[in-house]
């Protein structure tokens, strides 16, 4: 530690003798472009003299000494060179017009808001640029990165799921378990879910550990550092105003069969008892399906006479009515809604000589496409940097409200998509549902199509409300009313950022930083829920849960730059402390309500089930990183750190270093005039991988009830290893980045990542006693190219055409050991278990691999069959892994004539394998058009076999001999539940997908004679996800897998069109 | 230039003062939500409030045709019953083990025992843990015993043919641990009564010796005559081990799987049996004596539901309340294993006293008992000298009703009563299955090992016999 502490010493002493020097005549000044923006990084020559500097991220630059010039030459790629007199000692606002977006110099920040030119990085980092993050406006940043960032894969979700936060990974998946990158905003930790992608000036994105060791721990899967907007590029008072509005519908949806009727192919005759009611006589020798099953492996529909499920609920216009059994191809998508959202947007910006001042105020509202689902968002945002004197000043304040109702469970048996695909009678008219969703008994029992059959009436008292009320199902819409949990989160971001320059080479800076959040949930199932269900589950309840967290982050930062004749130093060093502290508690009643519709903890009728906890962590680091340049054609970056942390063993800290260098050939040997420059660059890295609190001791929590007084404790089922502790990650990189033809911009990047001694939870034989292990073992070995290429294809004056394309190949991504004796970790998943196939980190194989039992083939890839028919089938079957090999995507840009701008995105990826729990219900139950299609001897395959229907096999036998024959359907479709077959329903992740599109439209407000009122007033039309180009799977969409690993029961995807109106005042 | 050198002196200083403490956490990382020493009561407590739920599990009762399913039939036609152990192991008798380490360590020893004697938390814990093995060898097999729950990996599984003799010595041994001392707190099943447990070890013995009648007779012979001739063994209903659940947090698990699911109810195998025999407990054993045909098709059986809305729950309603008992072993049951046991010639008991004792008794622990259908009964079902093992047998099988493990496991060893394979069996011996499957769990974690006990199964097959089914 000390030894750490001198290197720092020494290094300070250093460049502070370096920086006693003579005064000499200075001169500074600002490059900006033709909108009055800065230009980083740009050359500024001493004409007549060898020397040169850059200007900094923000276009300013200093020249110590003028020496004998009277002239400075400026350039920078992308912009027209100027030369200009040197006439005082200040020169502000020089500007460079432009000629090529694709070339010009791009602002890295890492961490500490450390900025670097592109041109130098080691590293591959991309930089986003806030505009092509509102193409159009998407729920989270997440879903606003798919495509644009090579080596992202993004995993979307149906936009159903109002508030649920898009997953990204990069670079395929580095741990065992998974996890996720950081997120930084102006320095400070965020949650991805609550960063306002109307606020954010650009991104940039770094992934290895050469690229993110200056974060610690958090960043152990890349991070997104985003720098906010600060207040308009003019000086002045600007105000901005953006409203958006988008309808979205549902899009793909599975195909169903729309032959047969619901129930299990009874097709029973109603006889009127003595007991029911007068009112069914008029019911009396009519014909009805099961309306028990929730199946639809009911008689064909053929527009016969039927007694639907509603004719037997009174006080409606079909009570005790027939109607005609006919299908409903459209009923599914008649359910969902037309879901609305609207975002606005309100900016205000104030630049003065020393102060500028950005407020913004964001509302996302958005009705749902669920029955009553809704999001409600506001997001405040004030920034504000001063300066004086040597001083300057930067305050960030942001404030998130966010409330979201509606239950969005989209697992197995979940009672939209869930009920839908998996158990559901096909002849359901959603028109009547819709209508009949209040229809209610005199006892008070909601109707339901799944209701019991008639003869279940007179089974004694509770005979009527067994016939009555749902068996295993709601009415939907009926289930949406009563189901509408609330929850509510208020969130504080708040930094305080002060520096001071000591001079032009040396700064000093200190960060305060909090990020706090407090949210709760409430979540009520009524009782007439309870009532009117017999075996839904659904028991009266009321449940609440709050929590809050809160993290703040000290930093104390020195920064120091010199040039020393052709040799640049730039150097930072710091201390940084982060405390975490969170608290949560939940309860809610058990087994029922005492009082019925009284929704609070006491009414409950057994021991109201509780919890709570809380936790504290802190880190403390020392970090250092330099950058020494040569001639600015040769750069090295260092950097170094320290951590210190509650989480790691005692006595024990954590250091990491990353080292990379960057040759910019074009400088230094003469290259072909196309090349405008050219970049070698390569670097090594590592950083952590900690552990979370409290994991070094097994830790016995008490039962939430008591056995009449005695308390209940049990034993942890993870063993915990002694020596347990953080790993290190280690990435390599080596690219090589062109810039060509005035016009076009490629960059190439190889990398290789190891993750050794990851600690992680293996799963052990539980005759050892606990289930698990936490243990240093597991290796992760990534390999894998990377090209981003951005061209201006199109530069004249009528048109402009810039493409921006990525694609990353994972070459490799294997679990190289796991632990001694080890195979595999789950990595959790379906609903069903080992039923169907479910994702493993399985040893020697990619990350992610599919495990489960599947149909055998013989050596000609014949399916084995056996006697009865099924297919053979063979237990714990590798069945590819759930990441694509190839992932990426596509921004186009195209404008005319300056006023007219198309935008169109697309994503895509290849590879990868998912599991449908849904397709394998749907299968089960008899949902899916499969299960009713014709045969080769054109009949359905559901008639009978003697009548030639069935559903044809073929294959061989298991002594080898060819099997030709027809299966009874229902027999052969619920054979892959029965076998745990989960060969028919494993599909290919693949898909091209067009993810955004704007055209907009700049009215010319100078003509129109708007101008005294605004500067620009711009029109689009914009489309979410408006169309999957192409997915080698048909049913369901790949791009919106809703779980970690599968489809075990998603929201169909949805798709959205709209318009946005911007005005600039 | 001066200034520089004072802010960086007092930026180093600020530095070198935050190192001087820089790995110094104090006890943050201790977890303030729970304790890292077991309270052995409270583990106790956690094993007793869930040890009645091995006395009302399904698929056993199914393959013993106690039950039928209602609407989802899958395990009723002998899908591939592939099952983990592992729960035992990391829940149950993990808890049990830790009750032992603690009462051993001479760190925690002291403080462990103000819930009761070193020795006796130990021996009471020992008790537990070979009920709870043999419950799993009786349905898995050859198991992990010898290195079980040590917390360490790659463990061997141990012939069921070595585990019997092991289970059975440490019953032996873990009775002769108890000694004086403060009552054991947390035993919410015999409230610190040392006899109680040790009449219930015996009687464990006894009932373990007959599960080898056939395998091994003579081994049986002398390990049920020497706990019997210790004369402490449940005897009396008072003494049986038994849940007497609170409700509430703690309900019956018949309760609450009818809380909200009617997914099985009583099979027709045995309201059909009652129906012929008059048996009294008849009201006790179902809610009505429409039992449910056995191994009906998903279709066939919710047909018969909807057709027989008053079909048979488990249990009269008044027998599965919240706060209903759940009996694992009984002074009834008990009584016919002597009865056997006297049959067989291992003991010089009475075969016919207690044969008839052991159903009375049932009948009394049900509440239904009177002597008149009590006389009525024993003529159907009376002894003839020919048909004494199969009466016996059939009456154990009874008595231990709802216990289906108990009543698949003397079904598998006795082959009484004779059941018939349901005729729409999905598996392909089409045979009532003999064993649990190893699970994948242990495929996963411990391959090697359980790939070669699966392999004296038939590579793991269900239709493979455990070691004591002849």
């Amino acid at each position: 530690m000390r030894k750490l502490l001198y290197t720092f010493v020494v290094l300070f002493s250093m460049s502070l003798a370096a920086n006693a020097q003579v005064k000499p005549v200075s001169l500074s000044g600002k490059v900006i472009d033709e909108n009055g923006v800065g230009i980083p990084y740009a050359s500024i020559k001493l004409v007549g003299s060898k020397s040169a500097v850059l200007t900094d991220a923000d276009g300013i630059f200093n020249i110590k000494n003028i020496g004998s010039s009277k002239q400075l030459a400026i350039s920078s790629l992308g912009f027209k060179s100027v030369t200009i007199d040197i006439n005082s000692k200040s020169i502000n606002n020089i500007v460079l017009n432009s000629v090529s977006e694709t070339l010009k110099e791009v602002v890295v920040t890492n961490a500490f808001g450390l900025k670097q030119n592109l041109k130098t990085t080691p590293y591959s980092v991309q930089v986003i640029s806030g505009e092509k993050l509102n193409t159009v406006v998407q729920p989270n940043l997440n879903a606003a990165l798919g495509g644009k960032v090579a080596g992202l894969q993004l995993r979307d979700q149906s936009n159903v799921a109002l508030g649920r936060n898009s997953s990204v990974r990069l670079r395929g998946e580095g741990s065992i378990g998974g996890s996720s990158a950081l997120y930084i905003v102006d320095g400070t930790p965020m949650n991805s879910a609550d960063i306002n992608v109307q606020d954010i000036e650009s991104v940039t994105v770094l992934k290895g550990a050469n690229a993110t060791a200056l974060f610690g721990d958090r960043a152990s899967s890349g991070a997104f550092v985003i720098t906010t907007k600060k207040g308009g590029s003019k000086k002045g008072v600007g105000i901005e105003f953006t409203q958006s509005l988008t309808a979205d519908v549902v899009y793909r949806l599975p195909k169903y069969q729309d032959s047969y009727a619901g129930g299990d192919g009874t097709y029973e005759q109603f006889a009127w008892k003595s007991g029911m009611p007068a009112e069914w006589k008029a019911l009396d020798g009519k014909y009805y399906h099961d309306y028990a099953d929730d199946a639809s492996w009911g008689p064909k529909m053929t527009g016969q006479e039927y007694i639907p499920w509603y004719a037997w609920y009174p006080n409606t216009q079909y009570s005790y009515k027939t109607a005609k059994l006919t299908p409903q191809p459209n009923n599914i998508r008649d359910f969902w809604n037309t879901g609305t959202s609207s975002n606005s947007n309100l900016s205000f910006y104030k630049n003065g000589e020393n102060t500028s001042t950005r407020i913004s105020y964001t509302n996302q509202n958005i009705n749902g496409l669920l029955p009553n689902s809704k999001q409600d968002k506001h997001t405040l945002f004030i920034t504000n940097r001063s300066t004086f004197k040597k001083f300057t000043l930067e305050t960030n304040f942001s404030y998130v409200y966010n409330k979201v109702l509606g239950e969005f469970d989209d697992g197995y048996a979940n009672n939209s998509s869930g009920n839908f695909n998996q158990w559901m009678h096909r002849d359901l008219d959603m028109g009547i549902l819709r209508e009949l969703k209040d229809v209610r008994t005199p006892e008070g029992y909601y109707g339901s199509w799944n209701h019991n059959n008639p003869g279940e009436y007179l089974n004694g008292a509770a005979g009527p409300r067994n016939f009555l009320a749902g068996n295993y199902w709601y009415n939907p819409y009926k289930y949406f009313d009563w189901k509408r949990p609330v929850s509510v989160s208020d969130r504080i971001i708040g930094n305080v950022s002060l520096s001071y320059k000591v001079d032009n080479h040396l700064k000093f800076t200190a960060n305060i930083r909090r990020n706090q959040i407090s949210s709760s949930s409430e979540n009520i199932t009524p009782t007439d829920m309870q009532l009117s269900g017999t075996q839904t589950g659904d028991l009266a309840s009321y449940g609440v849960s709050s929590g809050s967290s809160s993290e703040n982050n000290y930093e104390f930062i020195s920064t120091y730059n010199n040039k020393f004749g052709q040799f640049a130093l730039n150097t930072t060093a710091g201390y940084s402390l982060r405390s975490n502290q969170g608290t949560s508690m939940s309860t809610n009643t058990n087994n029922g309500l005492v009082i019925a519709n009284l929704y609070s903890l006491p009414n409950s009728v057994n021991p109201v089930s509780y919890s709570s906890s809380r936790n504290r962590s802190e880190f403390r680091s020392l970090f250092a990183t330099s950058n020494f340049s040569y001639k600015e054609f040769i750069s090295m970056d260092v950097t170094a750190r320290n951590d210190f942390a509650s989480v790691l063993q005692k006595g024990t800290n954590i250091f990491y270093p990353s080292v990379g260098s960057s040759l910019i050939v074009s400088e230094l040997i003469k290259m072909p005039s196309f090349i405008n420059n050219m970049k070698l660059f390569g670097s090594w890295g590592q950083k952590p991988l900690l552990l979370g609190t409290y994991a070094f001791a097994l830790n016995y929590g008490l039962g939430a009830n008591q056995w009449n007084g005695n308390a209940l404790m049990s034993t942890p089922d993870n063993i915990i290893d002694p020596n347990l502790t953080g790993s290190l990650i280690s990435t390599k990189e080596a690219g090589v980045d062109f810039k060509l033809f005035n016009k076009l911009n490629i960059n190439f990047t190889y990398f290789e990542e190891i993750n050794d001694k990851q600690p992680v939870s293996v799963s052990v034989s539980g005759a050892s006693g606990y289930t698990g292990k936490n243990i240093n073992a597991a290796r992760i070995d990534k390999k894998g190219f990377e090209i981003q290429l951005n061209a201006s294809i199109i530069s004249n004056k009528i048109w402009t055409y810039d493409l921006s394309v990525n694609y990353a190949n994972l070459l490799y991504n294997k679990v190289v050991t796991i632990a001694p004796g080890i195979n595999r970790i789950s990595l959790g998943g379906s609903a069903f278990g080992t039923r169907g196939a479910t994702a493993f980190a399985a040893l020697n194989e990619t990350w992610g691999q599919l495990i489960g039992s599947a149909t055998m083939y013989d050596k000609t890839g014949q399916p084995i069959i056996l006697a009865n028919g099924y297919y053979k089938v063979a237990a714990d079957q590798n069945l590819g892994t759930v990441l694509p090999k190839h992932t990426g995507g596509m921004i186009n840009t195209l404008r005319f004539k300056g006023n007219l701008e198309l935008n169109a995105n697309i994503t895509y990826q290849f590879g990868g394998t998912f599991y449908s729990l849904s397709e394998m219900w749907g299968n089960f139950s008899g949902l899916l058009e499969n299960t009713a299609t014709i045969n080769h001897k054109g009949k359905n395959v559901r008639d009978a076999i003697a009548d030639g229907g069935g559903v044809h096999v073929k294959g061989v036998d298991e002594a080898g001999n060819a099997v030709d024959r027809y299966i009874d359907a229902q027999t052969y479709f619920q054979q892959f539940y029965n076998q745990r077959n989960s060969t028919p329903f494993l599909h290919s992740f693949s898909y091209i997908k067009l993810q955004e599109v704007s055209l907009g439209y700049h009215l010319p407000v100078s003509k129109m004679g708007l101008k005294k009122i605004c500067n620009d007033l711009t029109v689009s039309v914009i489309a979410r996800k408006p169309l999957l180009i192409w997915s080698e799977d048909k049913m369901f969409d790949p791009s919106e897998i809703s779980p970690t690993f599968g489809e075990n029961g998603q929201f169909p995807s949805v798709r959205g069109v709209g318009l946005n109106i911007k005005v600039t005042f | 230039m001066k200034n520089n050198i004072i802010i960086f002196t007092i930026f180093t200083a600020v530095l070198l003062g935050c190192s001087k403490s820089i790995d110094d956490f104090g006890d943050m990382n201790i977890n303030p939500n729970s304790t890292p020493v077991p309270v052995t009561s409270a583990l106790l407590t956690n094993v007793l409030a869930g040890i009645g739920g091995n006395a009302v599990s399904v698929t056993p009762g199914l393959y013993c045709q106690y039950f039928s399913q209602t609407q989802y039939t899958d395990a009723s036609l002998y899908t591939a019953p592939v099952n983990d152990f592992d729960g035992f192991y990391s829940g149950s008798l993990n808890d049990l083990q830790n009750i032992i380490n603690v009462n051993s360590d001479p760190k925690y020893k002291d403080v462990a025992s103000i819930n009761g004697a070193n020795a006796n938390q130990i021996a009471l814990a020992r008790i537990l843990k070979v009920y709870l093995f043999w419950y799993v060898t009786d349905l898995w097999g050859d198991i992990p015993y010898s290195q079980a729950l040590s917390g360490k990996s790659d463990i061997i599984y141990d012939k069921q043919s070595t585990i019997y003799p092991a289970l059975i010595a440490e019953l032996k041994a873990a009775v002769s641990q108890f000694g004086p001392g403060l009552a054991i707190k947390g035993d919410i099943i015999f409230g610190g009564n040392n006899e109680k447990w040790i009449k219930l070890a015996n009687s464990m013995r006894m009932l373990m010796a007959l599960r080898l009648s056939k395998v091994d007779p003579a081994y049986g012979k002398t390990q049920f005559a020497d706990a019997l001739a210790t004369a402490k063994f449940i005897d009396v209903s008072a003494d049986n081990f038994v849940v007497n659940y609170p409700g509430g947090a703690f309900s019956n698990p018949w309760f609450n799987s009818y809380l909200t699911r009617k997914d099985q109810g009583v099979s027709s195998v045995i309201t059909d049996m009652q129906k012929l025999t008059l048996d009294p407990r008849a009201p006790a054993f179902g809610s009505s004596n429409v039992g449910i045909p056995y191994g009906l098709t998903r279709e066939l059986s919710t047909s018969f539901i909807n057709n027989n809305p008053n079909w048979a729950y488990i249990l009269g309603v008044t027998k599965r309340a919240a706060n209903s008992p759940v009996t694992i072993i009984s002074s009834a049951q008990l009584k016919l294993a002597r009865a056997e046991a006297a049959q067989l010639g291992w003991t010089s008991e009475n075969t016919a006293t207690l044969y008839a004792a052991g159903i009375k008794e049932n009948m009394i622990d049900w509440g239904v008992f009177s002597q008149a259908s009590f006389d009525t009964y024993m003529k159907k079902v009376a002894l003839n000298g020919l048909n004494n093992l199969s009466q016996i047998n059939t009456q154990y099988y009874l008595a231990v009703y709802p216990n289906g493990a108990e009543g698949y496991s003397n079904w598998r060893r006795s082959g009484f009563p004779v059941l018939v394979p349901t005729r729409y069996a999905s598996n392909p011996s089409k045979l009532i299955p003999r064993r649990y499957m190893y699970g994948t769990r242990e495929y996963g974690t411990n391959v090697k090992n359980v790939t070669a006990a699966a392999a004296a199964y038939a590579d793991n097959s269900p239709d493979a016999r455990v070691w004591w089914d002849k």
